[in-house]
């Protein structure tokens, strides 16, 4: 049962990301060579997740009040085959895979508890490859019941 | 496990001795330092030789590490002609140019001429180039 907490939040989208076959870094935060702690394996995806509060959303006055977070996605990874790069980015179960399920609504909504604001879904950093690792990352604001 | 200027080297003489058959075999036809031509003997020749390897690493994110090598490739001829090395070159340059990666060693790979050069003695000649390869690995 999800929760409508950041907390839940973080679980619920770690869940859901774990389920398309990625699993999470050491780190959410590292971003450059120098804070990177992990390797990762030929042929895995990895995620990073970190959320921001974005302030109060009270459409109007008699109704709920909700806390919106931008939640941030980064999805790294490792080419099984290097020299066939569009294996991974248009294979069916590769970078289309993350890209069509990061940006369907229905992926980061429950019902009565996470709802997604209107057209925020953006993807921030556009796929991206360095050495053998191919990298993007997606931004959802995300609305929840409580803080 | 075998560095990449380990498996560079052994892929670029197999390539050297494909190119011109009549390299000796073993150690007598290729040489891993640089050799004076007339220290060079008949039982050697035509010889193949490579000099100034070069391994630079460069860290990438996720613990991966760029490699780039370089390695100085000479082929030493004795009494020969200006004709023969240009063959010699075009023999060299259709194999590499027909796989760049020679045979998946390096990502991507280069192999430019340096030059023709005569000995001072003029009996000696010596095909001069250099190969730059890639690998990520890690």
């Amino acid at each position: 049962m999800a929760i409508g907490t950041i907390t839940g939040l973080y679980a619920t989208a770690i869940a859901a990301i774990g389920g398309l076959g990625a699993s999470r870094m050491s780190s959410d935060l590292a971003r450059t060579l120098e804070e990177d702690r992990d390797a990762i394996a030929s042929g895995a995806v990895k995620f990073q997740i970190a959320a921001t509060y974005l302030g109060l959303d009270q459409a109007q006055d008699s109704g709920p009040a909700y806390y919106v977070w931008g939640v941030q996605i980064f999805v790294h990874h490792k080419l099984a085959s290097p020299a066939n790069e569009r294996a991974w980015t248009e294979g069916a179960s590769g970078l289309p895979l993350f890209q069509s399920s990061l940006a369907a609504p229905s992926f980061w909504k429950v019902a009565g508890v996470f709802d997604v604001a209107l057209d925020s879904i953006d993807f921030t950093d556009p796929p991206t490859r360095e050495g053998n690792v191919v990298s993007f990352s997606i931004e959802a604001h995300i609305r929840t019941t409580s803080l | 496990m075998s560095s990449l200027i380990e498996d560079t080297s052994t892929a670029l003489e197999a390539l050297l001795r494909s190119a011109i058959p009549t390299i000796p075999a073993g150690a007598l036809g290729v040489s891993y330092v640089v050799r004076l031509p007339q220290d060079l003997n008949a039982e050697n020749l035509p010889h193949a030789a490579f000099s100034g390897e070069e391994d630079r690493p460069v860290p990438l994110r996720f613990r991966q590490i760029r490699n780039t090598v370089t390695l100085g490739v000479l082929v030493y001829r004795r009494g020969s002609s200006h004709a023969a090395l240009l063959a010699d070159y075009a023999a060299i340059r259709t194999l590499f140019d027909s796989d760049p990666t020679l045979g998946g060693i390096v990502e991507s790979g280069g192999l430019q001429l340096d030059g023709f050069h005569e000995a001072a003695d003029d009996a000696n000649q010596v095909l001069r180039m250099r190969f730059d390869g890639v690998r990520v690995a890690g």
